[in-house]
């Protein structure tokens, strides 16, 4: 029987093969996407904010992901791929530090994740998700990168945001570069 | 852990070869030829080799055919919204929740004109006759240094404006490498307000005066762009303040901040262009924090830090004139456009400045509570302020 839990698909994200990862993909992405917008929706709102529009063009998007309509995952340059790799380390964070705090060395990480991000989508792991996305867009320094952020996890081709930007492909691709080592820089902070 | 995603630049120096490639493709757009050598300063060995691999590659998908274009340069952007036949779409030259502006050939006149078109379709008829009324108001100001409206009009229900196309990039760009001279930023800032009060004259109130909404023409002449119409724009698709229209707080005064239409007058657009001046002289505006809500927090209740502290170089006289208009109350401030320009004027003649109200942060406070010493009826709200 294969491994169907969440860390052996995040294993399966980090090892940069998205395309094993992709079974688990259909069934715990929706799910996941449902519990984050819940959790999104709870932040309160901030007045003449860019980002703002940038969630709530996300919001309808979690929308659609939850009825069904998925993005697919790119490769290994994926945002989502990143974004679940940054939270999926932050939850392995999380718990070291609890079972630090509570008896010294603790069972190994790795298993302890999945009692945070299950083999069912929990409301924790989709609320470390929702709290990171919203921490890695403040991030970004322009309303541009934050947008480019959102389209991608919405599932949009470089071709389209160039269209949309009256740009070439390599300058999508480019800023896609500039977020990820953005995001990068910011793995393991609080 | 950064393997993990790839081969990823660091953060600083992936920020700097996207500002520099922007800049380059930029003057692609343009229809200019942008030499490689002039974006490489700065950069080193590998950095610089970097920078100039992405430069090139950028430069060969710009020549390049493309199945979807036939010519060079991103027309395809003209599928993201239909634009009416008379206009053919030759680039992109901004875009924002509500729409996108292009640059455009207008086939009748035979000339390059930016074109910008509604992209929601929500607005009601009342709106759209109030954005129509505006966009004939500042039709009727005719002035050097407006951006000129040539047409407004309707396509698949959207409505959309035909503006002067202004080639010489905007004065946020210009800032971006730095402040500029004391005198050359009391110049430029002078002419802006005399279009400022021209308008204000004819009972427009502009709203959304910022760096980027002033646009130089190819003789260097700055023009005032988005006249009015941001705000009205914002109604006619149905959003209230928040939105990516509203931009940045920074050059906002308090009162606009607040999100109180009621109160934002001619001296809101004062504010705005000492918050402009200000960014001329010390390259940053007067606030700007990480967060929106941060900036507006910084807006409604910090004092701006002195001009001086942060450029030794600006006069005693323009850093007055700054702070005069960044006043938060609004009759603190030059009480019209054309009061401004005037003391601009007098800096740049080389006369003296006239006494002007105290502005050192305790004169201030103890003016504020004369004032509203004086307004208590009873006294005894001020009684409290007295002790």
């Amino acid at each position: 029987m294969p491994d169907e839990s969440v860390t052996h698909w995040l294993g399966q994200l980090k090892a940069g093969d998205p395309a094993a990862a992709g079974p688990l993909w259909q069934r715990y992405f929706p799910k996941l996407v449902a519990l984050a917008r819940a959790r999104l929706a709870n932040y309160p709102r901030r007045a003449a904010d860019e980002e703002d529009v940038a969630l709530s063009a996300f919001d309808s998007f979690c929308r659609d992901a939850t009825a069904g309509r998925l993005p697919r995952l790119e490769g290994r340059d994926d945002l989502w791929r990143v974004l679940l790799l940054i939270t999926g380390q932050k939850a392995v964070d999380l718990v070291r530090r609890e079972s630090a705090e509570k008896r010294g060395a603790g069972a190994s990480p790795a298993c302890d994740l999945a009692s945070i991000a299950g083999s069912e989508p929990t409301p924790e792991f989709a609320a470390l998700v929702a709290d990171e996305f919203r921490r890695l867009l403040d991030k970004l320094p322009d309303a541009d990168l934050k947008a480019l952020a959102v389209w991608k996890l919405e599932g949009h081709s470089n071709e389209e945001v160039a269209a949309r930007w009256g740009c070439v492909p390599r300058t999508v691709e480019r800023r896609l570069k500039v977020i990820r080592s953005l995001w990068a820089g910011e793995v393991g902070r609080e | 852990m950064s393997d993990e995603f790839g081969d990823v630049w660091a953060p600083e120096l992936a920020l700097r070869v996207d500002a520099a490639c922007r800049r380059f493709e930029a003057r692609l757009a343009a229809g200019e030829h942008p030499r490689e050598d002039d974006y490489l300063d700065g950069f080193d060995g590998a950095e610089r080799e970097a920078l100039r691999a992405e430069l090139r590659a950028v430069q060969c998908q710009w020549l390049a055919p493309n199945e979807t274009r036939d010519q060079p340069g991103p027309a395809r952007a003209s599928v993201a919204a239909p634009v009416p036949p008379r206009y053919r779409v030759e680039g992109v030259l901004g875009e924002g929740g509500m729409g996108v502006v292009y640059k455009a050939r207008d086939t009748h006149l035979n000339r390059t004109v930016a074109l910008k078109m509604i992209r929601d379709g929500r607005a009601g008829p009342s709106h759209l006759a109030r954005f129509r009324a505006e966009a004939e108001a500042v039709a009727a100001l005719p002035h050097r240094n407006v951006v000129q409206i040539f047409d407004t009009g309707e396509y698949e229900g959207k409505p959309y404006l035909v503006l002067e196309f202004v080639a010489g990039g905007t004065l946020a760009e210009r800032l971006a490498h730095g402040p500029l001279p004391p005198p050359g930023a009391a110049r430029l800032v002078e002419t802006l307000v005399r279009a400022i009060h021209d308008a204000h004259e004819r009972g427009i109130v502009h709203r959304d005066l910022k760096p980027a909404n002033v646009l130089f023409a190819a003789d260097g002449a700055p023009k005032v762009a988005d006249f009015g119409l941001v705000k009205r724009l914002d109604a006619v698709a149905g959003h209230t303040l928040a939105g990516d229209v509203m931009g940045t707080p920074s050059y906002m005064p308090p009162e606009q901040a607040r999100g109180d239409a009621r109160d934002v007058g001619p001296t809101a657009d004062v504010y705005a262009l000492g918050a402009i001046l200000y960014e001329c002289l010390t390259g940053r505006p007067p606030f700007r924090a990480a967060s929106v809500t941060e900036t507006i927090r910084q807006v409604l209740h910090d004092d701006p830090i002195r001009p001086r502290l942060l450029r030794a170089d600006v006069p005693n006289y323009l850093e007055a004139v700054c702070l005069k208009c960044l006043e938060k109350e609004p009759g603190h401030r030059y009480p019209t456009a054309l009061a401004l320009a005037d003391d601009l004027q007098n800096y740049l003649c080389g006369r003296p400045r006239p006494t002007d109200r105290p502005t050192s942060a305790w004169r201030r406070l103890e003016a504020d509570l004369y004032t509203k010493n004086q307004r208590s009826a009873r006294g005894l709200e001020g009684s409290v302020f007295c002790v």
